[in-house]
């Protein structure tokens, strides 16, 4: 059983870059969380390997080449043996408490599955900020802070969350898509310290529109409840986040 | 051997009385009682013929009419031309401007010269780095602003959604097909599906061969349209990437026209400080990123003050501002050497490199002095490598080119920076001592051609009633100008007197201002010492005494010597083959006269007069001359139409460091006709004098210091009341005698006697007529004659050399 007082980082076959580690470390430290490493094992890619005539197109020069299972096997063993290195130096260093578990599954599968009030974090899978866009944010680990606040209700713990990593210093601006009755008052209480406050309200908080803002990415970390995603469809949800440039952590109810 | 009873005696002539040994200042030429009552004098003294030309050189405006000033060292040159050249008010020689470099962003090793009106240069430089600050403020929060963040969102999300579209409308072709596009780590994979699931291996063997056909080529035309995507992803990144360039270069435009327009307006008339602001733009626009990176605490107006020196390729190198400059910059450069003629590049060290760019270029003086004048002195820039052949060079190019050694003689071959040339209009003034002046016409062909104009400053000036008072108000200038007491009348005179007597000359006074300084600085310390508030003439003795008591160790120890016995002179009775001969030893800016034996022997020979300092290379060229000269008198003389049968020998005796000139000329003839016909001299008299070959006596130089020195060593050993001196009569004028020596002469204790012709000093020294010492001369000669006769063999021996 894992404890809910965990960030839970699914980890797959797809490289997690060593920032996006720190920024779960950081992110872990200062809501004084520990990380729960979910070593996956992809069937449903396993699966396809299984199959004789299955081949891998590649996103760099559109080559093919073969999808042998023990090939993915290996892969996905050094993938994990080095995000376990990593996670373990970096948890040192930030002294978060981490701990290991392995399943089978999706990444998003499994993830949804552990208990809702975990939250999770999704690293992208794709880096699509063009670099001079990403130069000109340095400053902090969270340059543009996204916040979904579908109602009061169901933002309480994405503001929580919120407050927690700006008064860290980790936060550069917060973006906050307010919808229902979450009020600006509310959000301007947030311990800003002097960063902007960017709070919009004409986007209905739809699962069509939630998966546009996951796919677009606008934010370096974008915070939405756990309980917003429940109506939008497993595969669009795996999708959207398949495609998202930006991290996405699911909050779940605490 | 002629009888001495043939000899004839004959009493020595008049000498020259006292007064006429010193000229003395007249009062009633110095009607005042103290120079405080005198005007200041406005001009220099007796200096014409410099004045004129510095005039004339100062004002014309062509080239190649560069100045020398030619002079003694102390003569006031510099003074001369300061009077003439007001710092405060000189006329330009051409262009006065400020001259700065700035960056060239196409070739940065060739830094582009800008010339800007006076105080123009330090305003741009100062705009420059204001525009800079400007932008360092500026460009971050351009790219921070909401607008450019929201468009960089946008274009991200254009062609982010561009991608994801086409993926995603694959997979729903796919999955329509039933077939799952199923992420891989590298990529994507195609597999078929059933029931919404991948199929398993043996599922799919247990399909019909139609259906198993069918779905691989489903999936096959999804992998062509897949890698057809997946191509296309390149050049929708290089779409993006353009996309994003043309919004920053939209953007770094809207933060640096408004600040570069400004400047531009400002500096509108200047059109090369327009094309650089032109390039400027261009490169900030490439820059633009470099500016927008956001430090810590780059928003504190301070902290962006030091950023600017991050971007010193944006910098104005101000290498000249006249702004503050009242007229045409008049420059005295006090070291002439190369780099601090036409400037040159420094270099930094970087990680063990040495670095440089333009902002590293210094000026030379020739830069300072654009437009104006440039003062050098001759031996300062003779002496320094390279600084003449550069001076040249760069007044005959009309340009200032700063390259360093190394360029010009193509000792490296690693890049170097070639800062673009500067245009040179300056009148250049070479101050230095004639002989320089002399040497550069004679030995530098360029010479002339570049410093047409000679302002030669004269020595002396004739004294005259008129001369003497303008002197007078030259003494009272120098005692204003120093600070000095003033003088009374009687001081003044001594002070005009000592300058006949510096001048060797008691009808002109001399000129060198650095003497007289001092004599006056020297005056005006003792003066004040003994409380007085008047300089009088009796402390201007003071400190002419101890000014020559400072030097005069060397004199003191060599009549030591002389009056120890130790260097052999005799000043009274008589000798055969020997005499005083007079020689004035320079030490510096002090002379002194000394007596020294001079001696000769003759014998049976063939008619030379070995000159034995010649022989042992301790003769000058001049010396050597002057014997010749008494040889050929000798010859002339006694032996017209006869051979002369003689060998003689001349030297000085316990003389070790050389001789030169033909002052002893009468002195060694006296003595070789003594030597020849065995008539003793008289040893109470010293002898100076020139010969020519008939027998006259010419003007010497020193004639004060040599009547002096024989002097002193005779009142040391006590005057007999028959000592005395012969000197050329044309020496008479030169005549400015220490008063003790007046005295003597007064009490008729010494006695100076004036000769024109060789017979006058024959009889003085002999105390014989002239005809019975020629007689006894030619009779000797003859004895010798006969001598050589009898002793004439059929080998022709010789036993002279």
């Amino acid at each position: 059983m894992t404890n809910d007082g965990h960030i839970l980082l699914p980890i797959d076959l797809h490289q997690i870059g060593r920032d996006k580690l720190e920024n779960v470390m950081r992110i872990a430290r200062s809501l004084e969380r520990g990380v729960l490493g979910l070593m996956l094992e992809d069937l449903q890619l396993q699966q396809v390997a299984d199959l004789p005539f299955t081949t891998e197109i590649t996103l760099s020069g559109a080559r093919e080449r073969s999808l042998l299972r023990d090939h993915l096997s290996q892969r996905c063993h050094r993938i994990n043996a080095g995000t376990r290195q990593l996670l373990l130096e970096l948890a040192g260093s930030n002294e978060v408490e981490l701990s290991f578990e392995e399943a089978s599954g999706h990444r998003l599968h499994c993830a949804l599955e552990r208990n809702g009030g975990q939250d999770i974090f999704f690293p992208p899978r794709h880096q699509r900020q063009h670099p001079r866009q990403a130069r000109h944010r340095t400053r902090f680990a969270i340059e543009r802070l996204g916040l979904v606040l579908p109602s009061r209700e169901q933002g309480q713990r994405v503001m929580t969350i919120a407050a927690s990593l700006l008064r860290a210093g980790l936060v550069g601006q917060v973006h906050a898509v307010a919808g229902g009755d979450v009020s600006i008052t509310e959000l301007a209480a947030l311990p800003l310290q002097g960063h902007r406050l960017v709070v919009r309200t004409d986007l209905e908080l739809t699962s069509d529109n939630i998966l546009l803002l996951i796919r677009r990415s606008p934010y370096d970390l974008m915070l939405i409840p756990r309980g917003c995603l429940e109506p939008v469809a497993p595969g669009e949800l795996d999708a959207a986040l398949a495609l998202a440039s930006g991290q996405v952590m699911v909050v779940g109810a605490g | 051997m002629p009888e001495q009873s043939a000899l004839t005696p004959i009493e020595p002539p008049a000498s020259i009385p006292a007064a006429d040994l010193y000229r003395v200042c007249e009062a009633e030429w110095l009607p005042f009682k103290s120079t405080a009552e005198l005007e200041p004098l406005g001009r220099h003294l007796g200096q014409e013929r410099a004045v004129d030309a510095l005039e004339f050189g100062l004002a014309i405006p062509h080239e190649g009419y560069n100045i020398f000033v030619l002079g003694s060292s102390g003569m006031g040159k510099r003074s001369l031309l300061q009077s003439l050249l007001d710092e405060n008010n000189a006329a330009p020689q051409g262009a006065v401007a400020d001259w700065c470099y700035v960056n060239n962003f196409d070739a940065p090793d060739k830094p582009i010269a800008l010339q800007l009106p006076p105080g123009k240069a330090e305003q741009l430089r100062s705009d420059m780095a204001q525009a800079v600050e400007d932008l360092l403020g500026i460009f971050p929060a351009t790219f921070q602003s909401d607008e450019y963040q929201s468009r960089v969102q946008e274009l991200s999300e254009t062609y982010q959604s561009r991608e994801q579209d086409a993926f995603q409308k694959l997979a729903e072709k796919a999955k329509a097909q039933q077939i799952a596009m199923i992420q891989t780590p590298g990529g994507y994979s195609l597999a078929p599906m059933k029931d919404g699931e991948i199929i398993t291996p043996q599922d799919f063997e247990a399909l019909p061969a139609d259906e198993k056909e069918s779905a691989l080529q489903v999936i096959e035309t999804l992998k062509d349209e897949l890698k057809a995507i997946v191509r296309q992803l390149p050049g929708w990144k290089k779409e993006s990437r353009n996309a994003f360039r043309e919004l920053n270069q939209e953007f770094s435009r809207l933060a640096l026209d408004p600040v570069l327009e400004e400047l531009k307006n400002r500096y509108q008339p200047f059109p090369s400080v327009m094309n650089y602001l032109d390039a400027v733009h261009a490169n900030m626009m490439d820059e633009a990123e470099s500016f927008a990176q956001m430090q810590e605490d780059s928003a504190i107006p301070d902290n962006l003050k030091h950023r600017v020196k991050e971007f010193p390729q944006y910098n104005v190198n101000v290498l000249v501002d006249n702004g503050e400059l009242p007229a045409a910059p008049v420059v005295h450069e006090d070291s002439p050497g190369f780099s601090n003629l036409i400037g040159r590049v420094e270099y930094a060290s970087h990680m063990g490199t040495l670095v440089t760019d333009f902002n590293l270029i210094k000026p030379g003086a020739l830069h300072k002095a654009n437009g104006g004048y440039l003062i050098l002195e001759a031996e300062k820039l003779l002496t320094s490598p390279y600084a003449w052949t550069t001076l040249k060079q760069a007044l005959k190019a009309g340009e200032i080119r700063i390259q360093s050694l190394e360029q010009i003689f193509s000792f490296v071959s690693t890049v170097q920076l070639e800062p673009a040339s500067i245009p040179l209009k300056t009148k250049v003034v070479v101050i230095g001592d004639r002989y320089i002046y002399y040497i550069l016409q004679q030995y530098d062909p360029e010479f002339a051609s570049l410093f047409k104009v000679a302002a030669d400053m004269s020595e002396e000036v004739p004294r005259s009633r008129e001369s003497t008072l303008l002197f007078a108000r030259l003494i009272r200038t120098l005692l204003e100008e120093h600070t000095l007491l003033p003088m009374d009348a009687a001081a003044v005179a001594r002070t005009i007197e000592h300058a006949a007597r510096s001048m060797e000359d008691s009808e002109k006074l001399s000129l060198h201002q650095g003497r007289l300084e001092d004599l006056l600085t020297e005056s005006d310390f003792r003066a004040r010492k003994q409380h007085l508030d008047c300089i009088t003439a009796e402390v201007v003795d003071e400190a002419i005494e101890a000014a020559i008591h400072r030097l005069d160790q060397f004199r003191e120890k060599s009549h030591e010597g002389i009056l120890r016995d130790v260097m052999l002179v005799s000043t009274d009775g008589r000798a055969t083959g020997q005499v005083n001969g007079l020689a004035v030893y320079l030490l510096g800016e002090y002379a002194f006269g000394r007596p020294t034996r001079i001696s000769a022997t003759a014998r049976l020979g063939q008619g030379k007069v070995l000159d034995i300092e010649r022989e042992v290379d301790l003769g000058g060229h001049i010396h050597s001359k002057a014997v010749m000269i008494i040889s050929s008198l000798l010859g002339n003389r006694y032996a017209r139409n006869r051979p002369l049968p003689l060998a003689a020998s001349l030297t000085f005796e316990q003389s070790y460091g050389g001789v030169d000139g033909d002052s002893a000329s009468v002195a060694e003839l006296a003595v070789l006709i003594s030597a020849i016909a065995d008539i003793p001299l008289r040893q109470d008299l010293a002898v100076t004098g020139s010969l020519n070959q008939h027998g006259q006596v010419q003007a010497i130089g020193g004639v004060n210091e040599k009547i002096e020195g024989f002097f002193d060593i005779c009142k040391a050993r006590g005057l007999t009341g028959a000592q005395g001196v012969i000197i050329p009569a044309a020496n008479q004028v030169h005549l400015m005698l220490r008063r003790d020596v007046r005295d003597a002469v007064e009490a008729g204790e010494f006695h100076i006697y004036p000769v024109e012709y060789i017979d006058g000093a024959l009889e003085l020294l002999t105390g014989c007529t002239v005809e019975s010492v020629d007689a006894a001369v030619g009779a000797r000669v003859e004895e010798l004659q006969d001598l050589a006769r009898s002793f004439s063999d059929k080998d022709g021996r010789q036993d002279d050399k």
